[in-house]
């Protein structure tokens, strides 16, 4: 009985570990960069040209 | 009563997100790299009753929608109905801020200025009379510090006291405005067109500049003064070597690793006796309590055990970033990347590359060129990651005790050296076009805000206890099940799945030093997720050879794990394995990030296999050099 109890917590955790896993996969994100790859669309870097002020 | 719908903009790095967080309460990055916010980003809050949207659009210079940013900032600002939008101006850099404005204006869009920065302002002796100010443009203004919550707060009251439509531009705008018209319905080039509007735009900032700003007292700024020592010719370099080993020593050696071993006790020795004797007591199966102790906990654990090391670097990165040093290091590498055939403004994608190659990848979009993206998003996987600290970590601590910040240190900089040398092997021979210029504001130095230093830590940080939870802990239990079975069932280790694969693997390996069964799979779970590596070092080492005995099962799981590992590498095939590691085929997220980004399958292939093809090499160099040598 307890080793069926174990079990079936150690299922459900994969099976939300798994689920977790596959939407990442769907949506294109990754949890390293906080969760949310949105957060920052890869954009942080925006370095650019100003506008040159004319003699 | 409607919501108040209100619109942030403004140059990149003015503080928008710094009072868009202080208004909503939302957490978002927060960076003194120009351009930081990119997507649209809406908040609520309420006062006196009242709801109130804000929207935080993303920084630009101008909105002429050449850039994706500019592009979102003016489709959002012409078709949406919006009852106020705030223009945040750097008030320690106003001139240059004040060319946004004047564009905003042209388009026709009423606007709240927002003097923000006004202590950056003042220190440098920059004196602006509001009311002047107000005349000169016929707009509202309003001061704020961007980091003084007081001060953000105040802004809910002139969102819900200000009625836009009293006001009107003022007469010297309006006939700016004229002039701009009659430029644009002219017959001239289009490049005159743009050379006559941006020069009647100066004209009319010169104007306003002089109506209600008192430049007089500007000396040199602290910033500037900092910058003769941090970012002159002679000492930029080594002081930005020296800055990054200070990171890795309190990471690694002062402050980040005592927590680490800390957590390993709680977790690898305290826990797991403590679970194991549980679970025995309760009855559980044994397959079942080895499944828990020897699978999931172990391989967990191995990778939670790493995370006050990955949140203490990250602290440390955020904490640069805060001051502003981040962006200096774009010129301090400039020419170095130049030597390259990329720019410094490379630099940045790849430093987001020591936190997660992923955001590092597509942050290759804001490189102006084509070549300088494509080499960037190649070599940027070469860099060490956060997922890859937890490898060096535990190969340093357990084979170079007394050295180990200096090793990891070392795999930082192999790592950074490879991705130089081959983005300069690409840009010669693939990706070859000319140089491209390199402009970029460097933001003032300031005191980072601590909150956005630690939201902004938890955020990138937080990232490695989900996946401790996710997929780690689901490679765990695939790890548990392939160690430990093997296609006619129950195996011992050395015959199960895991073990042929693995054996299979360790044959690319001989030359390297590490070809172990255990090592060939670490390496191949690595390509999933490189945390997994540490997690599959973690199960194989210490499923085998953890007592049955409770009460000394967890004391001998942690010592026979390193005892296991001491015998499969020596200091010298352990480097080597750090090197391989260091540089071989990313993991799956990155392929997928790289697929999309660089446009195809091939490309994933060719970083798939090239990646594999270097490290291989790399690594093969480090031992035979080594074993030369005469190092164990």
């Amino acid at each position: 009985m307890a080793t069926f109890i174990v079990g079936a917590i150690v299922a459900v955790g994969l099976y939300y570990a798994l689920r977790h896993v596959y939407r990442n996969f769907r949506m294109g994100r990754e949890d390293c960069c906080g969760g949310n790859c949105a957060a920052c669309s890869g954009h942080c870097t925006g370095g650019r040209a100003l506008p040159h002020k004319s003699a | 009563m409607s919501t108040l719908a209100v619109a942030l903009t403004g140059n990149p790095n003015t503080g928008k997100s710094t009072i868009f967080n202080e208004l909503t309460g939302a957490r978002q990055k927060i960076g003194n790299w120009p351009g930081v916010t990119v997507d649209k980003k809406v908040g609520y809050t309420r006062y006196k009753d009242r709801a109130i949207s804000i929207v935080d659009l993303p920084g630009t210079y101008s909105v002429n929608a050449r850039s994706p940013e500019e592009k979102i900032v003016i489709d959002y600002l012409m078709n949406n109905k919006l009852d106020l939008v705030m223009d945040v101006v750097d008030s320690s850099n106003i001139e240059r801020n004040l060319f946004l404005t004047v564009q905003l204006l042209e388009q026709g869009i009423p606007l709240l200025i927002d003097l923000n920065m006004q202590d950056d302002a003042a220190r440098r002796g920059i004196k602006i009379d509001t009311k002047k100010l107000e005349e000169a443009i016929g707009m509202p203004v309003v001061e704020t510090v961007g980091r003084s919550s007081k001060s953000t707060k105040k802004l809910l009251d002139v969102f819900t006291s200000t009625v836009m439509s009293k006001y009107h531009v003022s007469p010297q705008v309006q006939e700016h405005i004229d002039k701009v018209q009659a430029i644009q319905a002219s017959s001239r080039s289009e490049n005159e067109k743009e050379e006559a509007i941006i020069e009647a735009r100066y004209a009319l900032i010169d104007k306003i500049m002089a109506q209600a700003v008192d430049t007089g007292n500007v000396g040199q700024s602290m910033s500037e003064k900092i910058d003769h020592f941090l970012a002159n010719g002679v000492l930029a370099l080594p002081i930005f070597l020296l800055i990054l080993y200070a990171v890795f020593q309190i990471t690694f050696t002062w402050i980040g690793q005592p927590i680490a071993d800390f957590l390993d006790d709680a977790i690898n020795t305290q826990f797991v006796g403590f679970m194991e004797e549980f679970l025995t007591d309760a009855g559980v199966a044994d397959w079942m309590v080895s499944l828990v102790c020897d699978g999931i906990i172990s391989g967990v654990g191995a990778v939670l055990t790493f995370v006050p090391l990955i949140f203490v670097l990250f602290f440390c990165l955020s904490f640069l970033d805060g001051t502003g040093y981040m962006a200096r290091i774009a010129f301090i590498m400039d020419p170095i990347m130049r030597r390259c055939g990329l720019t410094g403004k490379g630099v940045m994608p790849l430093m987001m590359g020591f936190g997660c190659g992923v955001p590092a990848i597509m942050g290759a979009r804001a490189l102006d060129s084509e070549k300088d993206r494509m080499v960037s998003i190649l070599v940027t996987p070469f860099l060490t990651c956060g997922a890859k600290l937890p490898i060096m970590a535990l190969f340093a601590a357990m084979f170079f005790p007394d050295n180990a910040a200096n090793v990891v240190f070392a795999m930082y900089v192999i790592g950074m050296v490879m991705a130089i040398v081959v983005a300069k092997g690409l840009g010669s021979t693939v990706f070859k076009s000319k140089g491209s210029t390199f402009l970029l504001e460097l933001p003032p130095y300031r005191m980072p805000d601590m909150k956005t230093v630690l939201l902004e830590t938890w955020d990138k940080g937080k990232g490695y206890l989900i996946k401790a939870g996710t997929i780690i802990f689901a490679a765990s239990v695939l790890l548990w099940v392939m160690t430990n079975y093997n296609f006619s069932g129950p195996a011992e280790i050395e015959d199960s799945i895991l073990a042929t694969i693995g054996g299979w693997m360790s044959h690319l390996f001989v030359f390297q030093g590490f070809d172990t069964w255990e090592a060939g799979a670490a390496v191949l779970s690595g390509i999933m997720a490189k945390e997994t590596v540490v997690a599959t070092i973690g199960i194989l080492y210490g499923a085998g050879d953890v007592s049955t005995e409770a009460e000394d099962a967890a004391d001998t799981a942690s010592t026979m794990m390193q005892t296991g590992m001491a015998t499969a590498f020596t200091s010298l095939s352990a480097f080597s394995f750090m090197v391989f590691s260091q540089l071989y085929t990313p993991c799956v997220t990155a392929l997928g990030t790289i697929k999309k980004e660089a446009g195809g399958w091939k490309w994933v292939a060719f970083s798939a296999f090239y990646m594999f093809a270097i490290a291989w090499l790399v690594s093969l160099l480090v031992y035979q050099i080594g074993a030369m040598l005469g190092f164990a």
